[in-house]
């Protein structure tokens, strides 16, 4: 049957769909960029200076990586595209230096709470106790005073009782 | 043994990695791009997985074994990416898809195909060939080339070429009556 054996001669192709500006110039320079990209960033977390990364980035192969995007939309009807993945490092770039820097920040909680202890005063401190404690605190503070000049008093006339006793024995 | 073509490029990349990956990339981009987009019907998504591919023959490229043309391992690649991302992302809407690859209708058997389903028909039939058939089919049927390029590409003999071709055209055709 000689209908439809060459289907294909048939048909006639479509011609091809649009393509944005210079995509194809640009495309393999992109792509060198963003594999030098990836390779930055694997060296990220041995370097949290973020400034230097930048800096590294911008100087790599005279390609102004940080510019592309504008490049690219200068150049007139462009539908241009970024690559996801390029983005997509920088961000994970940038949440693990953040978590990098969140765990290992000093920390300060036992000095400053020794701090606020050594700080706190017995007027402080009383000056929080109620009524009944509070009388009870003088109370024993007087009691405490009075006891402790006794003491004193008694060693002392115990002292000279002895001495007056020796003396009168002695006589 | 490499190609004519392959042994130019991979001298290249033995010398300079960078500067020899561009040009690897320079002279296929443009046949895996069309390949990319034939399947995907969009720019935006055959632009992410080109890039992909890429990144991975820059990864492989130092295992590379010379074991086939080096057009026809990317081309591999390309074409088991854009069947993963096919797979997994949800289609766009039809109005962010190409046209039909192919302009006009046909009737076959009886039946009558517009160009979009002729259009669909012919994808699924290539994509059922044998790799080394659907890649001259592609290379000569889509992208034009005349056989003496291919054989450059793909290292196979222009008579080989020929036969692979032959071969593909009937089993499209067959496909298309069967369908």
């Amino acid at each position: 049957m000689k209908k439809n054996e060459n289907i294909l001669n048939e048909i006639s192709k479509a011609p091809l769909p649009e393509v944005p500006e210079n995509f194809f110039e640009y495309f393999s320079e992109d792509l060198v960029g963003l594999l030098v990209l990836e390779h930055e960033t694997e060296g990220l977390l041995d370097d949290l200076h973020l400034n230097r990364f930048k800096s590294d980035l911008n100087s790599v192969q005279g390609i102004d990586i940080e510019n592309l995007n504008s490049l690219h939309s200068d150049s007139g009807n462009k539908l241009a595209k970024r690559p996801k993945t390029r983005y997509i490092l920088l961000w994970a770039g940038a949440v693990a230096a953040s978590l990098t820097l969140l765990f290992t920040w000093p920390d300060k909680t036992d000095s400053t709470v020794a701090l606020v202890e050594n700080q706190l005063t017995e007027d402080v401190i009383l000056a929080y106790l109620d009524e009944a404690d509070l009388v009870e605190y003088i109370v024993d503070f007087s009691n405490n005073q009075a006891s402790e000049t006794e003491v004193v008093d008694d060693i002392f006339y115990e002292a000279l009782e002895d001495e007056i006793y020796n003396y009168i024995n002695d006589i | 043994m490499l190609n004519k073509l392959d042994q130019v490029l991979w001298d290249s990349y033995q010398t300079d990695a960078k500067g020899g990956f561009k040009k690897i990339v320079d002279t296929f981009k443009e046949r895996i791009y069309w390949q990319i987009r034939r399947m995907t019907k969009n720019h935006n998504d055959s632009e992410d997985i080109m890039q992909n591919v890429f990144i991975k023959v820059w990864s492989g490229l130092p295992k590379f074994k010379a074991q086939s043309a080096i057009y026809s391992w990317i081309y591999r690649i390309a074409y088991n990416e854009t069947m993963t991302f096919l797979k997994k992302e949800s289609r766009h809407l039809a109005n962010d898809l190409d046209d039909p690859i192919i302009e006009n209708g046909l009737s076959v058997e009886g039946k009558d195909y517009s160009s979009q389903e002729i259009s669909d028909i012919l994808m699924k039939a290539v994509s059922i060939l044998p790799e080394k058939q659907a890649q001259v089919f592609q290379l000569k049927y889509f992208d034009d080339l005349n056989y003496s390029d291919i054989s450059d590409m793909l290292g196979t003999s222009v008579g080989g070429l020929k036969a692979n071709y032959h071969i593909a055209v009937k089993k499209i055709e067959e496909f298309i009556k069967a369908y």
